[in-house]
């Protein structure tokens, strides 16, 4: 196909305005995960030099991968694991998606809330959804004077309210991850998901409802036969979404709020990453495998989650 | 694109011109300190002509930063480390060593210098078979207890002896902390005995021992165990029991100059700390060593410039150590004590140089303290899992995790899993 002059030049002008963009996805994304998959394979650090790569670095084949997944025997016939962190780690990270059942539930209920014609809902829902909009820092860094066991409001009220001896939130090592539940719950309820939420809320038709009124059902049975299985679509989205995200986050909470502590309880694979790669030692090639193996859980969560989860959704589901 | 590929090029090729020999020289540090640094540097180039000098200053993740620029193979000629990521780069064989350098210049006699310092400065990587020295001598910092004197008159404590124990210092915690009718504390009587640095000192004066020679870890070993339990128990025994210390979260709901502020009457910190307190007047204060159990135990840490191994000007740069410990170089970090000057001669006049301090102070402690001090062992900075699992340990104990009882147990686990994962646990060596 011969293209005309003035078309060729509209391609390459459309092209140009695209370059930006694919530039720095390719410099910034692209190529930083490519050279972590090789890099995976190698111990690598950047203390040996970027130009030493080939000379200095040895390949470990899949040794950085078994580092982390691996189990060894000890003397005493019993069985451990190679990297103990990774898997305590993973679990941190598994737990601290408790919240995401809430979060849905919650945001579904603030958004049925919303939908009904009433007076001021714009102002709730700009309410609702300020978390989101607001730098994630600050949030975390009053989160923090809120969840301060002496000087705290949640404290103060508990003890107002005759609690003898309040949990000490971040500071425990078994009220940390719940701490960073509930706040995660806060701003996940009234964020996206419940935008979601409200856009689905709207799209089912009237008629449904209004039927199903005629044929006597309450409140509760309009919600569990029209409004749930009309919006599962968005749920199963949702659900699909906050499992990828959880398995990626509590990095920035973790990092500004606990320092992964206390004892570890609040570190997560990504936060454990992070460590390997660029405290002290610089395990590059370690810090890789690790982040392709979280890629890989990921990947295979997202795939189960897609063949299982999909067949009880109503309806067509996005893509 | 070329151009700009054009333009970096020649900019480069002129610096290996004629003209003057640019060192950059990396340090972390508030304004002004960088100022400082700025006015040294350019008396260092007026006794240097053909030698200037750049200062790259890095705010927030200064280590990040190096590595990256070592990355790059554009590190800085001659910069400022911290003691943790030595042991990394001096494995990799990215710092000069600096035995050659001092053998052959008459200008330098390490004999000059506190041993102790010297001994600290040094560190022998895996693959070589004696200590090297990496950085020259230049400041130090030792751990000790700073004190509220008018805190401990009107409570009519008398002062810390040089001498005195563990006991005495919980008995002064316990008449020094002051307690609202409600049973909160509004001032403790110490704080910071539960940091790593302080752990460990306890642990050896109580004949305790967290890494071997060969920076092993020996922390749960028979022959020490007891001991270092002992210790740890002591420390977090303060905090649980006796309850003259905050724990971990008042710590972070109050102040974070507690000293300053009037929140504890005993502070234990490195002697960096009388920078913040030299010009300080709302109380009076002073040092004391850290006490004792059945032996005396301090830790120091050295200050001093690394030279890059990869630098194209070894002998400027060498030039900027030796002038970091020049007399008169020396005598100014006494002025703004930061440190402590690492020279023997220098430190014993210390009482001509701090005019303006508190004349009772007592700045001898820091140096009498030598006497027993060791240097940080280097054995918790080679694997990455090593240091996550002491911190996290630690964390148990002074979190009042473990209890009371769980010490022993703590110390137990981190042996075994150190003992069985060692290939794993210790990948520099």
């Amino acid at each position: 196909m011969r293209w005309s002059k003035g078309r060729r030049l509209e391609a390459y002008s459309a092209l140009l305005f695209i370059l930006p963009n694919v530039l720095g996805f390719a410099v910034f994304t692209l190529f930083p995960v490519a050279a972590s998959l090789i890099l995976a394979f190698f111990n690598w650090s950047p203390l040996q030099g970027a130009s030493d790569f080939s000379g200095t670095s040895e390949f470990a084949g899949l040794a950085n991968f078994w580092h982390a997944v691996g189990f060894h025997q000890h003397v005493d016939s019993s069985w451990h694991a190679n990297d103990a962190f990774f898997w305590q780690y993973l679990g941190n990270t598994v737990i601290l998606m408790a919240g995401i059942p809430f979060a849905i539930i919650g945001s579904l209920f603030i958004a049925n809330l919303l939908s009904r014609k009433l007076k001021g809902v714009p102002l709730f829902v700009t309410v609702f959804f300020l978390p989101s909009v607001t730098s994630g820092v600050a949030t975390y860094m009053i989160w923090q004077i809120l969840l301060n066991p002496e000087k705290g409001l949640i404290n103060a009220v508990l003890l107002a309210m005759g609690m003898d001896a309040p949990p000490q939130w971040l500071h425990d090592v078994s009220w940390a991850k719940p701490a960073l539940i509930i706040m995660g719950l806060w701003s996940s309820i009234g964020g996206y998901n419940m935008v979601l939420y409200l856009a689905s809320l709207q799209s089912i038709p009237q008629e449904l409802y209004e039927s199903a009124e005629i044929d006597g059902a309450g409140g509760f049975a309009k919600f569990v036969h029209i409004t749930w299985p009309m919006v599962s679509p968005t749920t199963f989205f949702i659900f699909i979404m906050s499992l990828i995200g959880g398995f990626q986050g509590g990095f920035a909470a973790s990092y500004i709020m606990t320092k992964g502590g206390p004892a570890g309880s609040t570190t997560t694979i990504s936060y454990y990453i992070y460590n390997l790669a660029f405290s002290n030692f610089f395990e590059m090639g370690y810090a890789s495998a690790v982040a392709w193996i979280l890629f890989l859980i990921t990947l295979a969560v997202s795939l189960i989650n897609w063949n299982v989860t999909r067949k009880r959704v109503h309806g067509e589901v996005f893509v | 694109m070329a151009i700009l590929l054009w333009i970096l090029l020649s900019a480069d090729a002129k610096e290996h011109e004629s003209g003057p020999v640019v060192l950059s020289y990396m340090m972390w540090g508030k304004e002004n300190e960088i100022r400082e640094m700025r006015a040294k540097l350019d008396e260092f180039e007026l006794q240097n002509p053909g030698v200037k000098i750049r200062i790259t200053h890095v705010t927030g993740l200064y280590q990040t930063k190096l590595a990256t620029m070592l990355a790059g193979g554009i590190g800085p000629d001659v910069f400022m480390l911290h003691e943790a990521m030595l042991p990394a780069l001096a494995e990799r064989k990215l710092l000069l060593g600096l035995d050659e350098r001092v053998a052959s210049d008459p200008d330098v006699r390490l004999d000059e210098f506190f041993p102790q310092i010297v001994e600290s400065c040094r560190y022998r990587p895996q693959w070589s078979n004696r200590p090297l020295l990496y950085r020259l001598p230049t400041s130090f910092i030792a751990t000790v207890v700073y004190y509220n004197r008018d805190q401990f008159d009107a409570a009519g404590v008398p002062y810390p002896a040089d001498d005195w124990t563990w006991e005495d210092f919980r008995e002064k915690a316990r008449r020094l902390t002051i307690r609202d009718a409600k049973g909160a504390v509004a001032r403790f009587g110490c704080w910071n005995v539960g940091a790593w640095l302080s752990f460990l000192c306890f642990m050896w004066q109580n004949g305790g021992e967290c890494f071997d020679k060969n920076d092993m870890l020996v922390i749960g070993k028979p022959q020490y165990l007891d001991r270092n339990v002992e210790a740890l128990q002591f420390c977090a025994d303060l905090t649980f029991v006796d309850k003259v210390q905050p724990n971990v979260a008042m710590q972070e709901s109050l102040p974070h100059n507690p000293f300053e502020s009037g929140k504890t009457a005993m502070f234990l910190t490195g002697t960096w700390h009388t920078n913040q307190m030299k010009d300080f007047t709302a109380f009076r204060w002073a040092m004391a060593p850290l006490p004792g159990r059945g032996g005396r135990a301090t830790v120091i840490t050295c200050g001093g410039s690394v030279i890059n191994n990869q630098t194209k000007h070894p002998r400027e740069a060498w030039l900027l150590l030796k002038f970091f410990t020049s007399d008169k170089e020396q005598q100014a970090i006494l002025l703004n004590a930061r440190g402590l000057p690492a020279k023997m001669s220098v430190a014993r006049q210390w009482k001509q140089h701090i005019q303006g301090f508190q004349p009772d102070c007592r700045m001898e402690v820091a140096f009498d303290s030598l006497r027993f001090a060791r240097p940080q062992p280097r054995g918790r900075q080679v694997s990455p899992l090593l240091d996550i699992q002491i911190a996290n340990e630690r964390e148990k104990i002074m979190t009042g995790t473990t209890g009371r009882d769980g010490i022993r147990e703590a110390l137990v686990r981190l042996q075994q899993t150190y003992d069985t994962a060692c290939p794993y646990c210790n990948p520099l060596k």
